[in-house]
């Protein structure tokens, strides 16, 4: 994997220059630091067997500025001799949630059988408690999987507890068979790590997409009135949404009961991810907390009511119950014919658009690219599903279960995977090769919106952050609360939670960048078109 | 014959019992009598492991944190609306069944199919009929000539939409144990009140409710002490929402302790749950005994 080509990525290159700002004795002082401890525990290690193979490391401090969203440490000098990959007799255990991030790896198992001779056991859970049963688990100080699913966000919890092994070492070794970076999503890279190190494998991006209804924005008719309505041409809004268009078709299309303008899982815990979120990036540029653990939530101002504001405005065109709607219900809304524009993830519904026996929308859909808010231009994501090795995985079980993790993430598989599981591409060459076995999926410019996307940078304290959205943000959208005093409440919960970390000098080292928007700021237009 | 059974022997037969009960159901309430003093977050850099903190936890509840009183005041509106529905639907079933009609059997066998499904299988299959765009419960209203309804999904209508669900649930429940008491009342006083030319409700309301007092005193209590669990409906059905409008006291602590990992601060309000339950137990019980 060619690493160095990161240089070239823009958002990568942001959080370089932010890094610049380190001094250069304290990159030093990490460098020595680093290279004491990895030279310690490197000299304890190197006879045992959990030591990946003859790795020497050393530490390159000037690295650190370069590479810092790769891996602060930046280790390994010399190439370790690769392990036999014959993996006969082991057995490995892999957890994750229910649905395709589990069948994925209950279709690959038969193939790992056949390629490397290991078996593997899939345990799964619903996502509502698989993050609680692992941390009762592991805080009980059980680990009984080797490898695990993890959402991206939830990873930075889990490698607090002490049970993820990192794996920079391991990519560092196999880089040559890993597909480059420039493969990847960008921001999902950086997300992968938590305090410099790289905690999980980059399985997909879960990104959450707008769908359009093409043949309600191809009908003459519909162009025509939309067009003496609104004083535009209606296909302007295919080829660059902003908010002030968003708002216009969904308003144009909502007919109730037969057609409404849009539809959103709203009810918690999706009013916690997708829908507030992208409001909340492209409302005010900015993320969530920044390098200090410090919320943005209660100092945007204008910018930050109106991300509220915004959403509650657009509940007027979407079906009734949409607040206590799920994945489900928003999809079978959307799928039955009765919405113009809906926001759903990709593992969940892209097959479902095109299967005749759900959906009454086949051939009518299109994928709209990311909105371009008054600041910010982006769409949600919480950055996707990562593939992690826990401290389980010893010896020959840890390489079984990296070889798995490279198979199952392996560009050439995604396509066989996404279509037997759901369990979507990561990488740019996957969704390629998925068209061209799927050519009626209209996922062509997917890996480039893919891009443009942002997330929540919660950090370790993941369940604060889902509990401070459920008790402030969502009685805000469902109008119990005032937006302003719920920003405010939300930003109050999070420094508590924070207080310790702050305390302890530790940074954030998350999704501190936010795709900026290249057009004007009508964050005033917005406001008046709403009523704010 | 009494068997000639010595105390070792007697001790030992019921240890394994005893066991049982010390190892998950005392020892984990001593636990959590223990944690309440404790701050212990799992997440937490500092208070992963726990650390004691005093009545700190209390403080915050009584000081701070109003989302555990406003839990509390939506726990009494659904309990203050849920136990008299149930208690008069329930009566009237009794009422009902408490003579011979055909085919009585079949209906108190059918009585008791709500009771024997699990909750969270209740509340999924409430989901499905709540559902405001294709939900057979605004099916049943489009058929009658009405208009369709949020139900769950609707702020104003989502507490009712619980009541609903739980009243479909538990009031089989009154209805059959008031039916049991119903059969097992003295006919002779009924027949005295008869003779003197009372009338049935006179009898209804000066002789049988009277005479079932106990039993109703003892419903209520365990009615008042289920609504204050109230879980499995509102995590299917609503998830304490939309917004907080459904986030009754036991969703709250489920947030607390399992979704923010504050474990102590999660005892501690489990533990004043407790009391306060208590304390409206024991009000009620002198109530109904004067």
């Amino acid at each position: 994997m060619n690493l160095e080509k990161s240089k070239d990525i823009e958002i990568l290159k942001k959080r370089i220059t932010r890094r610049k700002a380190l001094s250069t004795a304290a990159k030093v002082g990490l460098g020595v630091v680093v290279a004491g401890v990895v030279a310690g525990v490197g000299g304890y290690y190197a006879g045992s067997t959990a030591a990946p193979g003859k790795t020497v490391t050393v530490t390159k401090p000037t690295t650190v500025t370069s590479t810092v969203t790769k891996t602060v440490t930046a280790t390994v000098a010399t190439t370790p001799t690769k392990p036999k990959k014959d993996f006969t007799g082991v057995k490995l255990t892999y957890a994750s949630m229910s649905g395709p991030p589990a069948d994925q790896v209950r279709y690959a198992a038969s193939l790992l059988k056949e390629k490397y001779g290991m078996d593997i056991e899939v345990v799964d859970y619903p996502w509502e408690v698989f993050f609680s049963k692992l941390t009762t688990e592991f805080v009980a100080g059980k680990v009984s999987y080797d490898f695990i699913w993890l959402d991206t966000a939830m990873m930075p919890g889990v490698a607090e507890l002490g049970i993820l092994q990192p794996i920079d070492d391991l990519v560092e070794r196999d880089k040559a068979e890993l597909p480059s970076i420039d493969e990847l999503v960008p921001i999902h890279w950086d997300y992968a790590h938590y305090e410099g190190k790289l905690y999980g494998w980059l399985n997909t991006c879960n990104y959450n997409n707008f769908w359009v209804r093409k043949d309600l924005f191809e009908d003459p008719k519909e162009q025509e009135n939309f067009e003496r309505q609104y004083g535009y041409p209606l296909t302007d809004f295919l080829k660059q949404p902003d908010w002030l268009k968003f708002n216009d078709v969904i308003e144009f299309f909502h007919r109730p009961p037969d057609l409404y303008g849009y539809v959103q899982p709203l009810c918690w815990p999706q009013l916690c991810f997708p829908a507030w979120h992208t409001r909340w990036f492209t409302c005010t540029g900015v993320p969530e907390i920044d390098e200090n653990w410090e919320p943005y939530w209660d100092r945007m101002g204008k910018n930050g009511i109106l991300s509220i504001e915004l959403l509650k405005y657009q509940l007027k065109f979407m079906p009734p119950g949409v607040l206590a709607m799920d994945n489900p219900d928003a999809l079978a809304v959307y799928l039955d014919g009765k919405a113009a524009v809906m926001t759903g993830w990709d593992t969940f519904c892209l097959f479902k658009l095109e299967d005749p026996s759900v959906s009454k929308v086949v051939g009518k859909n299109l994928h709209l690219p990311p909105i371009g808010g008054p600041k910010g231009h982006c769409v949600y994501t919480n950055v996707g599903h990562l593939l992690c090795i826990t401290t389980a995985a010893k010896d020959v079980k840890r390489e079984a279960a990296w070889e798995a993790i490279k198979f199952i993430c392996s560009p050439e598989f995604e396509p066989e995977r996404t279509i037997h599981s759901g369990q979507t591409p990561e990488t740019k060459t996957g969704w390629k090769l998925l068209m061209q076995k799927h050519p009626e999926l209209p996922i062509d410019k997917i890996f480039d919106y893919m891009t443009h996307c942002a997330t929540v940078a919660y950090g370790p304290f993941f369940g604060d952050y889902v509990t401070g959205v459920k008790d402030n943000i969502a009685p805000a959208v469902a109008g119990e609360k005032d937006p302003e005093k719920a920003l405010k409440d939300l930003a109050e919960v999070y420094r508590k939670a924070y207080e310790p970390y702050r305390k302890s000098g530790k940074k954030n080292t998350h999704g501190l960048t936010i795709p900026q928007w290249k057009g004007p700021d009508y964050t005033e237009d917005l406001c008046k078109q709403i009523g704010l | 014959m009494p068997l000639d059974v010595d105390l070792k022997t007697k001790l030992l037969l019921l240890a394994p019992g005893f066991a049982i009960i010390i190892f998950i159901t005392i020892g984990p309430f001593i636990f959590n009598y223990y944690m309440m003093f404790f701050r212990w977050k799992l997440y937490d850099p500092i208070y992963r492991h726990p650390v004691f903190v005093g009545l700190n936890n209390f403080i915050t509840l009584f000081t701070e944190y109003s989302l555990f009183w406003d839990a509390y005041v939506k726990t009494f509106i659904f309990t203050l609306i849920a136990v008299p529905i149930e208690f008069v639907l329930g009566m009237l079933l009794a009422l009902s069944l408490n003579r011979k009609i055909p085919g009585d059997r079949i209906l108190r066998g059918i009585l008791l199919i709500p009771l024997a499904m699990a909750p969270v299988a209740a509340g999924s299959i409430w989901r499905v009929i709540f559902n405001p765009m294709n939900g057979f419960a605004n099916y049943f209203l489009h058929l009658i000539g009405l208009p369709p309804q949020p139900w769950n999904t609707s702020r104003s209508q989502a507490m009712l939409t619980l009541v609903v669900v739980d009243v479909w649930q538990w009031t089989p429940f009154v209805g059959i144990v008031l039916l049991s008491a119903l059969a097992s009342l003295p006919r002779e006083p009924m027949e005295a009140a008869m003779i003197d030319g009372a009338s049935p409700r006179q009898i209804f309301w000066h002789v049988t409710l009277p005479l079932l007092r106990n039993i109703l005193l003892l419903l209520l209590i365990l009615r008042i002490i289920e609504c204050f669990k109230t879980f499995d409906y509102i995590y299917t059905l609503t998830y304490g929402g939309p917004g907080s409008a459904t986030t009754l006291i036991t969703y709250r602590i489920y947030l607390d302790g399992f979704r923010r990992w504050e474990v102590g601060f999660a005892a501690a309000e489990a533990v004043l749950t407790a009391i306060i339950v208590s304390f409206i137990v024991v009000a009620f019980y002198r109530l109904m005994r004067r």
